[in-house]
C-alpha cells in the first residue's frame, strides 16, 4: 500500500509499470520536436505520447490483477457484510509492516481492493452511490485510499486540460487528503494524483455562458512548479461542490479542521519522531567537552521560544549570562553551537542579529560571549561572524533596531557579508522560474530566459557562502558564528550546507535526516509560514521556498559529488513532496516547541518512519562511505545546472526514458552481491594465510578497506 | 622515448588560470622533437605537464612584465596553459621552435611517424586487421539478395575520395553508377553506409546532385529508384538534405543544389538545416570566449553560451539523426543522406542515425567500427578539418568535436546503453589531434595509401584497446588501491575539478583527464571487480597453482560486462527489449548461486533498448 501509494503520489517516478510501458512495450519512442511529426506522415499508433510524470500507468496485467482481487474481496464482503470495514484494514496493514512481500502488484492490489471495500460502506452519499452503481466506468476511476483517508466529492464527466497531451475526460475525486482525476479513455488509464496540500490557490475560470472550446471549469495553482486545470460541464453544477470541498480541504487551517497528517492512521516498523536525540547527536560530536556544555535552560522555551530544548553553549558562561545575552539578540536567538570540528574544535555556531540599533548599542556580555566561543578553539585567534545578507540589507536593518556586530566591540572578529538576499526575493525569482518552466518551455531563449530568473545566481551565492564557511573552519581551523536577520532562514542554510560539506555522517541517510531535524525543525525554521500548511492566503508575503533552496543546493552537491552522498535524487524530491503533502506531521508547524505542545509526535506520523522504512529506494549505488572526506563543491555558474528532474518533472518531454530507479536498483544488488562475494573471499584468504605467517593475515584486510572505500 | 631536448628553460612559472590563488608552481621547461614538457621542480609536486606540438592550436606571446615573458598556448583539445618564462630571449626561442613545431608542412612529419612504441611487426598488423569493414558489413547483413559489394571503384577510377570497397544495389549496374557519378558532386555517387536487417532499410549517402535549376539525370534517377526498390518493405524513400534551404538554393547557382521531388519516383525530400563548417567553427570559438580565460567572474554565462549558438547546432544534428532513426526504425523505409560535398554533416547524420539504430554501435568495437567506416573510409577530412598540416585556416572546422558531442549528449539522456564512458569519447578527441596513430592521417583512402601508411604506422585501435585493457588489468592490490583512492581524492581537491575547467558542455574534453577518474561515476562494481581479482589472485598465490575462476565467479561477469567486445565482436544485434522491467525486482540477494549468475549477464549487460531514441528539449541538454 505505500508503495502503490507513493507511486501515486510522486508521478509514478518509482513506479516500475510505467518503466515498462515507455521503455519496453512500447517500443520505439520517438518523441522529436513537434516539426518533424508532420513531415514524417508516422501512423499515429507510432507516435507514443508518454503521459505526463503526475501519471501513474497501470498495466494490463495489473488490472486483471486488480480485477479478480476486487471479485475476491466482494466475495468475502457479502458473506461477512457487518464486518467488513475491519479486515480490509487489518489485511492492508499486515500488508504494508511484512517486508518479505516486496510484490509491488500484492501491495497496490491490496490498497485497492481494500478502498473498495471500505468505501462502499459508509463514505458514500446515496447520490454517490447511485451515481457508482449506475455508471461501472465511475468505479473503475475511484481512488485508492490511504487508511484515514475518505472521499469527500466526485464528479464524472471532467475534463482534465493536459498542457502536454490534451483534453482526457474522465473522473474527479477530492478526498480529504487528495486530488484524483482517473480516466479510462486513455489506455492505459490515465491518472492524476496531487495531495491537497500542494495547492498554493484554486480559481474559477469562465461563467456559465462563456463560449469556445472547454470555457468553464478550475484552476488549481500548485507549490510544486505546476497547474491543473480542469474543465467542467456547464449544465451539470459539479463545479461548484468541487470547488467548495476544494477550498475546504485544502485549506483546513483556514477552516478550522484538521490537516490530514492528523488523521493518516498508516503503521511504520520505525517511529521516526525518535530519530533524532539531540543529546546523541552531541555525544557523536564529542560534546560536551571541557569548553562546551550542554544547557537545560531553554527546557521550557523560557530563553527563547524558537530555539530546542537543548543547547550547547561554552562552558565558562552561566546560565545567568545568556539570559542576558538572549536581550542583546533579536528573539532572542543566542548564539549556540550546531557543529564542532572533531580534530580542531573550531565550530559552526548559529545566532539572530545582535540588536545594535542606529544608536550601536553595546552589549559586554554578548562580546565576552563570543570572545569564549572563540577562546574555545585554541587553535585560533579569530572568529569569523558570517553575516548572510548583502551588507545594504544589513545597514537597513539598524533602523529596525537590528543591525550587524562592529569590528570595533568584537576584537578578533571579522565580519563578512555573503550577500544572500531576503525570503521575498527567493519568492520571485522561484516564480519567474515556474514560468519559464511550466507549461511550455521556451526553447530559443532557453538559457537567457533561465538566467533572467536569477534563481541558479541565488544557489551559488548560498552554496559559495556555505563554501567559505566550511573552509575557514577545516582550512583555517577558525570558529564561525553565522546569522542573518532571525537566524532561522538563511542561517539554516549556511549550517546545514556547511555541515554536509564538513561531516561524511549527514551525507548518509539518516545523518541527512538527524540534520534537517536539528538544524531545520528544532532551531525553528518556521515550515508553516514559509510553506503556508492548510492556510487559503497564497499571497502572505512569509511564504518562501528557502527549504526548497537548501535541498536544490544539497542536489548540486549530489551532483558534484556523484559518490559522496548516501542518499540519491529520488530521496530529496520525495522530502519535498512530503514538506507540501501534509501527511506526515514533520514539516508543520513553526518550532519545536509548538510541536511539543501540539503533542505532533503522538498524534502524527513522521516522513523518516516511512522514508527509513524502504531505505533501499532512496539508497545512492554509487556511495563510497569515506570518513573524514570533506567536500568542496565549485560553486561556479558553470557547474550549477537547473535541477530538470524537480522543476520541470511534469513535462514528459523532460523526463529520462530510462527509469532511473530501476538501474539504482539493479547497481545496488550487484554491490551487495559483490560485497558478499568479497566477504567469502577475505574470509578464505584469512584461512589460508594463517598457517604461512602472522603478517599476511592483516595484509587482505588491510588492502580490502582503501578499495571498498573508492568504489 | 628518447628525447631530444632541443631546448631547456629553467625558472619558468605555471599561472593556474582558474584559481586566484597566487602560490605559482615553477619549473623547467623542455622542448623535445614531439612535446613540449613542463616539470614542477617544488619539492613533493609531481606536477607534469606534456603537450604535444600536434595538440597545439595557438601560440600567443605577451607583453613582457615584470616577472618575465607570458607565453600562452592554447591547445586543440581545449587546454590552455599559462607560462611565464624568466628571459625574452628563452621566451622568443621557445615561441619561434613552437611555431615551426606545430605546423608540420607534410604528413611524414607527423608524431605517428616517429611514434614507436616498440611492438613487433605481427601485432601491428593485427592493429590494421582490427576493424575489417568487409567482415562489419557482412555482420550487417550485406552483401545480400538486395545489395552487393560492387568493385567500380576498385583503383579509385570513378570516385577518389570513396573507399575502394563499395556498397550498391543489386539493381544498379555500372553505367547506372558511373552516370550517377558524374551527376553528383565530387563523383560521390549513393552507395550503403548502413542496412537495417530487420526492416530491410538502408541508410545511403552521396553528395548533392549537379541538378543546377533544371538539369536532370537518369541514371541517377534510376540509382535511387533502385536503392528504393531494394528495401521491399517501403515504395518510398526519403532524401535528406542536411543543409538549411537556404544554402542548398545558393548551390543551386552554382549548378549544384537538391533533388526535385518530381523528377524522382517516390521520393520524399526534406531539408534539415544543420549550417556549413564556417558557422560551426564560428560558433566554437565563440563558445570558447564565453568559457575562456577570464569567463570565470562573468555573470552573463548561460546567455553566452545562449549566443554562441553552440548547443543549437548540437541539437540540429542530433534532430537529423532522429528523423533518420525514426524513418528507418519507425517506418521501414530507406534513407539517402546529402549534404554539399558528403563527407562533413552527412557523416555526422549516417553516424548518429546507425548509434541509435544499432546498439552494436554503442559498444566500445562497435565505435570504432562507426568512426572507421562512417568517418575515415568515407573520407571526412581530417587532415583538414583538424589542421593537421599548415593548410588552408578556412577548412579547419569542429565538425567531428560536435559528433563527439553528440554521442556525449546521447550518453547524459541514455547512461547505461553506451559501454564506453566520456573518457572514451576524451581520448578519442585527443588523438584526431594528435597524429599519433594512423588512422586519422589524411583526408581519406586514396591519400592513405599513397602516404603509404600501413606498415610504418600504429594503428589507434589497438592501442586504445590495450590502454584500456591496461586500465583494466591493473590487479596489484597496492597498485589498484592507490588507483582508485587518488581517484577519489581527487574530489576533495577543489583545484582539480577548477583545472580542468570541466563545465562546459564538453567538459570532458578539456583537459587530458587522466584515466584515473574515468570509471568512478559510472562503474560502482568497479573497485569491488578489482578487490575481487586481487583477492583471486592471493588465493592464487597461496594455491601456488593457476586457480581456476568457475564460471559463477563475479570477475566473470563484470568481465563480460567491461571487456568483451574487446576480445570478441560482440553479438548484441538485433532485438533487445528493454529488461522487463513490470516483472517484479530482480531478486538479487538470492543470485549468489551459480544459477543467478548466468541469469546475471544477460540481463545486466545487454539491457539497451534497440532504437535509442531520445527528446531534444534544450532544458535537458546538458551543459
Amino acid at each position: 500500500a505505500i508503495l502503490a501509494s507513493r507511486c501515486e503520489l510522486y508521478g509514478g517516478f518509482p513506479c516500475r509499470d510505467s518503466g515498462a510501458v515507455a521503455c519496453g512495450k512500447r517500443w520505439p519512442l520517438p518523441v522529436v520536436s513537434p516539426r518533424w511529426l508532420g513531415s514524417l506522415h508516422a501512423p499515429e499508433e507510432n507516435l507514443v505520447c508518454l503521459p505526463p510524470r503526475s501519471a501513474f500507468v497501470i498495466s494490463p496485467r495489473f488490472l486483471r490483477r486488480l480485477r479478480m482481487e476486487k471479485s475476491a474481496s466482494c466475495d468475502s464482503l457479502s458473506s461477512k457484510p457487518s464486518s467488513s470495514r475491519q479486515p480490509s484494514v487489518d489485511s492492508l496493514s499486515s500488508a504494508t509492516t511484512s517486508r518479505s512481500e516486496r510484490s509491488v502488484y500484492a501491495k497496490s492490489v491490496s490498497a485497492m481492493s481494500s478502498d473498495s471495500v471500505s468505501t462502499s460502506t459508509d463514505n458514500f452519499s446515496p447520490e454517490l452511490r447511485v451515481l457508482r452503481e449506475a455508471n461501472k466506468l465511475a468505479e473503475m476511476e475511484e481512488p485508492p485510499l490511504l487508511p484515514g483517508e475518505s472521499i469527500k466529492d466526485m464528479a464524472k464527466d471532467v475534463t482534465y486540460i493536459c498542457p502536454f497531451t490534451g483534453p482526457i475526460r474522465g473522473t474527479l475525486t477530492v478526498t480529504n487528503y487528495k486530488l484524483y482525476f482517473k480516466s479510462m479513455e486513455r489506455d492505459p488509464p490515465f491518472v492524476l494524483d496531487a495531495p491537497l496540500g500542494v495547492i498554493n490557490r484554486v480559481e474559477k475560470i469562465g461563467g456559465a455562458s462563456s463560449r469556445g472550446e472547454n470555457p468553464y471549469g478550475l484552476e488549481i495553482v500548485c507549490k510544486d512548479i505546476k497547474n491543473l486545470r480542469f474543465a467542467h460541464k456547464q449544465e451539470g453544477h459539479t463545479r461548484r461542490s468541487i470547488f467548495e470541498n476544494l477550498m475546504k480541504f485544502a485549506f483546513p487551517v483556514s477552516n478550522n479542521l484538521p490537516l490530514f497528517a492528523y488523521e493518516y492512521s498508516e503503521t511504520f516498523p520505525e517511529n521516526g519522531w525518535k530519530l533524532y536525540d539531540p543529546i546523541s547527536e552531541y555525544k557523536r560530536q564529542g560534546l560536551p567537552n571541557e569548553s562546551w556544555r550542554i544547557t537545560k535552560i531553554n527546557e521550557r522555551y523560557e530563553l527563547c521560544d524558537t530555539y530546542p530544548a537543548i543547547l550547547v553553549v561554552p562552558a565558562n558562561i552561566l546560565d545567568e549570562e545568556l539570559k542576558k545575552i538572549a536581550a542583546f539578540r533579536s528573539r532572542s536567538r543566542i548564539p549556540v553551537l550546531s557543529w564542532i570540528h572533531p580534530e580542531s574544535q573550531a565550530t559552526i555556531t548559529r545566532c539572530s542579529q545582535p540588536m545594535v540599533g542606529v544608536s550601536g548599542r553595546r552589549s559586554k556580555d554578548d562580546e565576552k560571549y563570543l570572545q569564549s566561543i572563540m577562546d574555545a578553539n585554541a587553535q585560533s585567534h579569530k572568529l569569523f561572524i558570517f553575516d548572510a545578507r548583502p551588507s545594504v540589507n544589513a545597514v537597513a536593518n539598524k533602523a529596525k533596531g537590528g543591525g550587524y556586530e562592529s569590528e570595533d566591540a568584537y576584537q578578533n572578529a571579522e565580519l563578512v557579508f555573503l550577500d544572500i538576499h531576503n525570503i521575498h526575493v527567493m519568492r520571485e525569482s522561484l516564480r519567474k522560474l515556474k514560468e519559464i518552466v511550466y507549461p511550455d518551455i521556451e526553447e530559443s531563449h532557453w538559457l537567457s530566459n533561465l538566467e533572467s530568473t536569477h534563481w541558479l545566481e541565488h544557489i551559488k551565492l548560498i552554496l559559495a557562502g556555505a563554501l567559505r564557511i566550511a573552509d575557514k573552519v577545516e582550512s583555517g581551523k577558525t570558529s564561525t558564528v553565522i546569522h542573518c536577520s532571525d537566524g532561522w532562514d538563511r542561517t539554516a542554510q549556511l549550517t546545514s550546507l556547511a555541515m554536509l560539506m564538513l561531516d561524511s555522517y549527514y551525507r548518509t541517510i539518516r545523518g541527512f535526516e538527524v540534520m534537517i531535524e536539528k538544524e531545520w525543525l528544532c532551531f525553528g525554521h518556521r515550515f508553516q509560514l514559509r510553506v503556508g500548511h492548510g492556510d487559503k492566503n497564497h499571497a502572505d508575503a512569509d511564504r518562501s521556498p528557502v527549504f526548497l533552496q537548501f535541498i536544490d543546493c544539497v542536489w548540486q552537491m549530489t551532483r558534484q559529488f556523484p559518490n559522496a552522498f548516501e542518499f540519491n535524487e529520488f530521496f530529496l524530491i520525495t522530502i519535498l513532496d512530503h514538506l507540501y503533502s501534509c501527511l506526515f506531521g514533520t514539516f508543520l508547524l513553526n518550532s519545536e516547541q509548538l510541536r511539543m505542545k501540539e503533542d505532533l509526535p503522538k498524534r502524527t506520523i513522521s516522513l523518516w518512519s516511512y522514508i527509513n522504512n524502504q531505505i533501499e529506494d532512496f539508497t545512492n549505488p554509487l556511495y563510497v562511505n569515506c570518513f573524514n572526506h570533506v567536500l568542496y563543491p565549485v560553486a561556479s555558474m558553470r557547474h550549477l545546472e537547473l535541477w530538470v528532474a524537480y522543476y520541470i518533472r511534469w513535462n514528459p518531454r523532460m523526463r529520462p526514458q530510462e527509469p532511473v530507479h530501476q538501474r539504482y536498483k539493479e547497481l545496488l544488488a550487484k554491490r551487495t552481491e559483490l560485497q558478499k562475494r568479497v566477504e567469502e573471499l577475505q574470509k578464505e584468504v584469512s584461512n589460508r594465510s594463517i598457517p604461512t605467517s602472522s603478517d599476511k593475515v592483516s595484509s587482505p584486510v588491510h588492502s580490502a578497506t582503501p578499495v571498498q572505500t573508492a568504489v | 622515448f628518447v628525447f631530444f631536448f632541443s631546448l631547456q628553460v629553467e625558472q619558468v612559472k605555471l599561472l593556474d588560470r582558474f584559481s586566484s590563488n597566487t602560490t605559482k608552481s615553477s619549473g623547467t621547461l623542455y622542448l623535445t622533437a614531439t612535446h613540449l614538457i613542463f616539470i614542477d621542480s617544488s619539492p613533493g609536486s609531481q606536477n607534469e605537464i606534456w603537450i604535444l606540438h600536434h595538440h597545439i592550436a595557438v601560440v600567443e606571446k605577451l607583453a613582457l612584465t615584470a616577472t618575465g615573458c607570458p607565453l600562452v598556448i592554447h591547445c586543440k583539445n581545449f587546454r590552455v596553459v599559462h607560462f611565464v618564462i624568466p628571459k625574452e630571449r628563452d621566451c622568443h626561442d621557445i615561441y619561434n621552435s613552437l611555431l615551426q613545431l606545430s605546423r608540420p608542412v607534410t604528413h611524414t612529419e607527423l608524431y605517428a611517424f616517429s611514434y614507436n612504441p616498440k611492438k613487433n611487426e605481427r601485432e601491428r598488423e593485427l592493429g590494421w586487421k582490427l576493424v575489417d569493414l568487409t567482415e562489419e558489413y557482412k555482420h550487417m547483413g550485406v552483401p545480400n539478395e538486395n545489395w552487393q559489394l560492387s568493385d567500380v571503384n576498385r583503383g579509385y577510377k570513378i570516385c577518389d575520395t570513396y573507399p575502394s570497397d563499395l556498397y550498391v544495389p543489386r539493381t544498379a549496374t555500372k553505367p547506372i553508377i558511373v552516370g550517377s557519378s558524374k551527376f553528383r558532386s565530387k563523383g560521390r555517387f549513393p552507395v550503403l553506409s548502413y542496412y537495417h536487417k530487420e526492416k530491410q532499410a538502408a541508410i545511403c549517402r552521396c553528395s548533392q546532385p549537379l541538378s543546377g535549376f533544371s538539369a536532370r539525370c537518369l541514371e541517377d534517377e534510376h540509382m535511387l529508384q533502385a536503392i528504393s526498390k531494394a528495401n521491399p518493405n517501403n515504395r518510398y524513400m526519403y532524401v535528406m538534405d542536411t543543409r538549411p534551404k537556404l544554402n542548398a538554393m545558393a548551390n543551386r547557382a552554382a549548378g549544384k543544389g537538391y533533388e526535385n521531388e518530381d523528377h524522382y519516383y517516390n521520393i520524399r525530400f526534406q531539408f534539415v538545416g544543420i549550417e556549413n563548417i564556417h558557422v560551426m567553427r564560428a560558433s566554437l570559438q565563440k563558445l570558447m570566449e564565453v568559457i575562456g580565460t577570464k569567463a570565470l567572474s562573468v555573470n552573463d554565462y548561460f546567455s553566452g553560451l545562449e549566443s554562441s549558438g553552440w548547443l543549437r547546432h548540437i541539437k540540429a544534428v542530433l534532430d537529423a539523426g532522429i528523423f533518420l532513426t525514426k524513418a528507418v526504425a519507425c517506418e521501414g523505409a530507406s534513407v539517402l543522406v546529402h549534404c554539399s560535398d558528403g563527407w562533413d554533416r552527412t557523416a555526422q547524420v549516417c553516424s548518429i542515425g546507425s548509434l541509435l539504430l544499432d546498439p552494436y554501435y554503442r559498444t566500445m568495437k562497435g565505435f570504432m567500427v562507426l568512426i572507421e567506416k562512417d568517418w575515415i573510409s568515407f573520407g571526412h577530412k581530417f587532415s583538414d578539418r583538424c589542421g593537421q598540416v599548415d593548410g588552408d585556416p578556412k577548412e579547419i572546422s569542429p565538425v567531428f568535436t560536435q559528433f563527439l558531442d553528440c554521442v556525449w549528449q546521447l550518453t547524459e539522456q541514455f547512461p547505461r546503453a553506451f559501454e564506453f564512458n566520456e573518457g572514451f569519447l576524451i581520448h578519442v578527441h585527443d588523438h584526431i589531434h594528435s597524429c599519433q596513430f594512423g588512422n586519422f592521417l589524411g583526408n581519406c583512402q586514396k591519400q592513405r595509401e599513397l602516404l603509404n601508411l600501413p606498415p610504418p604506422l600504429y594503428l589507434y585501435c589497438p592501442f586504445l584497446l590495450t590502454t584500456l585493457q591496461k586500465l583494466k588489468t591493473k590487479t596489484k592490490p597496492s597498485g589498484a588501491c592507490s588507483l582508485f583512492c587518488s581517484a577519489y581524492l581527487s574530489f576533495e581537491q577543489t583545484h582539480w575539478i577548477t583545472n580542468c575547467t570541466s563545465h562546459h558542455l564538453l567538459k570532458c574534453l578539456h583537459e587530458c583527464c587522466s584515466y584515473n577518474h574515468l570509471h568512478l561515476n559510472t562503474n560502482p562494481s568497479y573497485g569491488q571487480e578489482i578487490l575481487t581479482r586481487s583477492i583471486f589472485k592471493k588465493l592464487k598465490k597461496f594455491r601456488g597453482e593457476p586457480l581456476d575462476l568457475s564460471h559463477n565467479s563475479p570477475k566473470q561477469v563484470l568481465y563480460q560486462r567491461s571487456s568483451s567486445p574487446v576480445l570478441k565482436a560482440p553479438n548484441c544485434k538485433g532485438e533487445h527489449i528493454l529488461l522487463p522491467v513490470s516483472d517484479n525486482i530482480r531478486t538479487v540477494e538470492g543470485s549468489t548461486n551459480g544459477d543467478g549468475f548466468h541469469e546475471y549477464p544477460a540481463a545486466f549487460v545487454k539491457v539497451e533498448p534497440t532504437v535509442v531514441s531520445l527528446e531534444l528539449g534544450v532544458a535537458r541538454m546538458t551543459c
